[in-house]
């Protein structure tokens, strides 16, 4: 599991941030309670040279070292851990951390104030609809918005866009880049566009994206739309964990994404018709959701678009663990996502 | 000796000791081998003299000496409780809240209102015993999203407004939580991390959310090595955390996720195809019985009619200690009354199958219809089972809803 390891060395830099006392301690002072001098020195040759490094290090990178048998690891870990400060925040330190996230505008300011502004960077946002509804417009509109600077309800950074449907139009980012006054062709260079095959090489570009995003400061990420490639990809229910797995893995990577690089991480769905019974007694519109159960609890703020009147679209929070479940009308123009022109009608 | 610091945390060491371990080390013998041995057949395999290990083994085995039992009586005044802050809520969970020294799973659909109920838990937790707390911090595990303190602090904001003289001790301070990004953090942080802060800090509660995500991400591909493998991860998690709830009287609440369960026709079908191979479904009822079976029911056995009449005749046949069959006494997903009301489509089962359900104490269920939300205690050592409440979640936290 080597790509697990970027995840370690930005833990290890984040821990490092916290006020340390004294400096570093030294690995003298895990000698004694079952360790040696002996096992110190291994530990020492194989480059750890502070406890620090040992209590941060993953238990299966220390059995690699040659000499330490697997209660030897265990016991490292274990006195380490007590020396060193915990990993642990509290919840006040995390809410000034998060409160630090910024959001990135829709273009909408209603949809704005219904994501209480915007879409939110260092999570998950899913976007799911019908076709027509807008999902691949608001994608469109995030990618230029998120250029933008803060104090404009951008991100200051690049966008990444994943296209697996082929939909990308950089037309339409002109357009949407003249609305907010910004010059197309630098817009179109901060896009990094990515045309997904396959599952595979689907997953395969995150790869390549956290590359980028650790060379320059991008902002948002964006897919359109995530389930596509694996309806084709995997068939029926003999695939079904499979499937299942390798989404799990790959929302598990776009988390990863946006907790380390701080950035919004925005996927589109599509949706199924419920067939089955139950749906028609309680829910007059049995549409959901592609990607299950693993999809469901994996992305934290879900958005489910309607067509509306006209050019005019129906947001809906679908699930979020701070957004109250309320509804507003935005419209897709061709400068991008906007407000519905109340006075023209 | 490769077990013996999960075993027995506290072995003090010495000279003897650790030169003796290291060579028990090199000779791969387990904690269970020594004591089981016999004197000649240790020193054979570790060429240590008999003397010197007669010396360990009493060193060992008085470490390994159970403490004097308690009282059951003193027991029993132990056993704390952490109210949910709400009245109809706790009659559920047994009239005083959540019990302390034990792992509650709280199991659902998303948006059904996991994560709040363990916020608003992390909170009460802190509270005076006269309002239903311990008095005690709480630790938030996050392998999602991380925890939502927007959401925290507005249940803070109510907490503190309903109850004014208990503003000194509910502080989001006394929340401490983090965040694991893979599978690897998470263990380390519970087997490394998590044990020496409950310990110095004085902790009531331990809140994961969720358990499933990372496991499920990450094991299971590969079949069912990787499954045997995850069941073993599984078992050794859950117990770091009772032992840390019966060692420091913390509550564990665990958040998980849900998987689909295919409806019974299919399952009698796999059944019968299957019935061999029942007890490598029980190892782990989760993947295995989606991947497998149906490549062998449908793949292999491609004459195999699904027409109406053939799945009716097999329905039949689903043999009463069928693990599936039982499954509807301990899932919180009764597949009967599913089919009765012909649900059977939107049919759930807790994820990571048996393994973990063994590991739990109590299993708390959580159903969403719409804007219905239903929590039912599926089964539990403190509670009468299988009482509904309907709940709502609002501005001030999870609240149960009286029937009309």
């Amino acid at each position: 599991m080597p790509s697990q390891l970027p995840s370690m060395d930005t833990a290890q830099e984040s821990y490092s941030d916290e006020p340390v006392i004294s400096g570093p301690t030294p690995l003298s002072m895990l000698e004694g309670n079952g360790i040696t001098a002996g096992d110190l020195r291994k530990v020492l040759e194989a480059g750890f040279n502070t406890v620090e490094s040992i209590a941060y290090t993953p238990k299966r990178t220390l059995l690699n070292i040659r000499g330490v048998s697997e209660s030897k690891a265990d016991k490292l870990l274990t006195e380490a851990c007590k020396l060193v400060p915990m990993g642990f925040t509290t919840a006040t330190e995390y809410h000034q951390r998060r409160s630090e996230l910024i959001s990135i505008t829709t273009g909408s300011k209603q949809l704005d104030t219904l994501l209480a502004g915007g879409v939110e960077t260092g999570s998950i946002t899913e976007v799911f609809g019908e076709f027509r509804t807008g999902k691949s417009q608001l994608c469109h509109t995030l990618a230029v918005t998120c250029q933008l600077p803060i104090d404009m309800g951008g991100g200051e950074g690049k966008c990444l866009y994943i296209d697996t449907e082929g939909t990308f139009r950089p037309v339409r980012l002109l357009s949407i880049a003249q609305r907010f006054g910004l010059n197309g062709q630098e817009v179109l260079d901060n896009v990094a566009y990515a045309r997904a095959y396959n599952a595979d090489h689907q997953q395969q570009l995150l790869n390549q994206a956290a590359e980028l995003m650790a060379n320059s400061r991008f902002s948002i990420l964006i897919v359109d739309s995530i389930m596509s490639l694996y309806r084709t990809d995997f068939s029926g229910r003999g695939e079904l964990a499979a499937r299942q797995m390798h989404v799990a893995k790959f929302l598990r990577t776009l988390q990863r994404l946006a907790d380390e690089y701080g950035i919004a991480v925005v996927i589109t769905n599509q949706v199924v018709a419920q067939v089955d019974g139950s749906a028609s007694m309680y829910n007059p519109d049995p549409k959901k959701p592609i990607g299950g159960n693993i999809l469901a609890h994996s992305s934290t703020t879900r958005l489910s678009l309607k067509k509306g009147r006209a050019e005019q679209r129906i947001c809906k929070v679908y699930d979020s663990p701070c957004l109250p479940e309320s509804e507003c009308v935005f419209t897709i123009n061709e400068d991008g996502i906007g407000d519905p022109k109340e006075e023209n009608e | 000796m490769t077990d013996l610091s999960h075993i027995c945390p506290s072995f003090s060491h010495n000279e003897l000791t650790n030169s003796i371990l290291s060579s028990t080390d090199a000779a791969n013998l387990t904690t269970s081998d020594l004591l089981t041995l016999s004197l000649d057949a240790l020193a054979k395999r570790t060429g240590r003299n008999v003397v010197d290990l007669r010396r360990f083994l009493d060193i060992l085995m008085r470490e390994l000496m159970p403490p004097t039992p308690t009282p059951l009586l003193e027991a029993t005044d132990r056993q704390q409780y952490i109210s949910t802050g709400d009245e109809l809520l706790d009659k559920v969970l047994g009239g005083r809240g959540l019990a302390t020294g034990c792992i509650t799973e709280f199991v659902g659909a998303s948006t059904v209102g996991k994560s709040h109920i363990l916020m608003q838990l992390c909170l009460t937790v802190q509270l005076s015993p006269i309002h239903g707390g311990i008095r005690r911090k709480a630790v938030y595990i996050s392998t999602e999203s991380g925890l939502e303190t927007r959401r925290l602090n507005e249940l803070l904001f109510h907490l503190r407004k309903r109850y004014p003289n208990e503003v000194a001790n509910l502080k989001s301070e006394n929340v401490l939580c983090i965040t694991c990004g893979d599978l690897e953090v998470q263990e380390h942080v519970i087997r490394y991390q998590l044990p020496f802060l409950v310990r110095t800090q004085n902790i009531g509660l331990i809140a994961l959310d969720s358990i499933a995500s990372h496991y499920r991400a990450e094991h299971g591909e590969q079949g069912r090595t990787s499954l045997y493998q995850r069941g073993n991860e599984l078992i050794q998690c859950a117990e770091i955390l009772r032992n840390l709830a019966t060692e420091c009287g913390c509550a564990i609440a665990v958040a998980n996720q849900i998987r689909d369960q295919f409806t019974k026709k299919n399952i009698t079908v796999e059944n019968h195809v299957e019935a061999a191979t029942l007890i490598s479904s029980q190892l782990s009822q989760d993947e295995t019985r989606i991947a497998n079976p149906f490549e062998e029911v449908f793949g292999n056995d491609a004459d195999v009619s699904l027409s109406a009449d053939f799945q009716d005749s097999r329905e039949t046949e689903l043999d009463i200690f069928d693990l599936d069959y039982q499954s509807r006494f301990f899932s919180g997903w009764d597949w009967l009354v599913a089919e009765s009301s012909g649900e059977i489509h939107e049919l759930k089962v807790p994820a990571l199958g048996l393994i973990w359900t063994n590991c739990v104490s109590q299993r708390i269920v959580l159903k969403r219809k719409v804007s219905k939300r239903t929590i039912e205690v599926v089964f539990s050592p403190y509670v009468t089972c299988g009482q509904v409440l309907d709940y709502e979640i609002r501005a001030e936290g999870v609240r149960g809803v009286e029937f009309e």
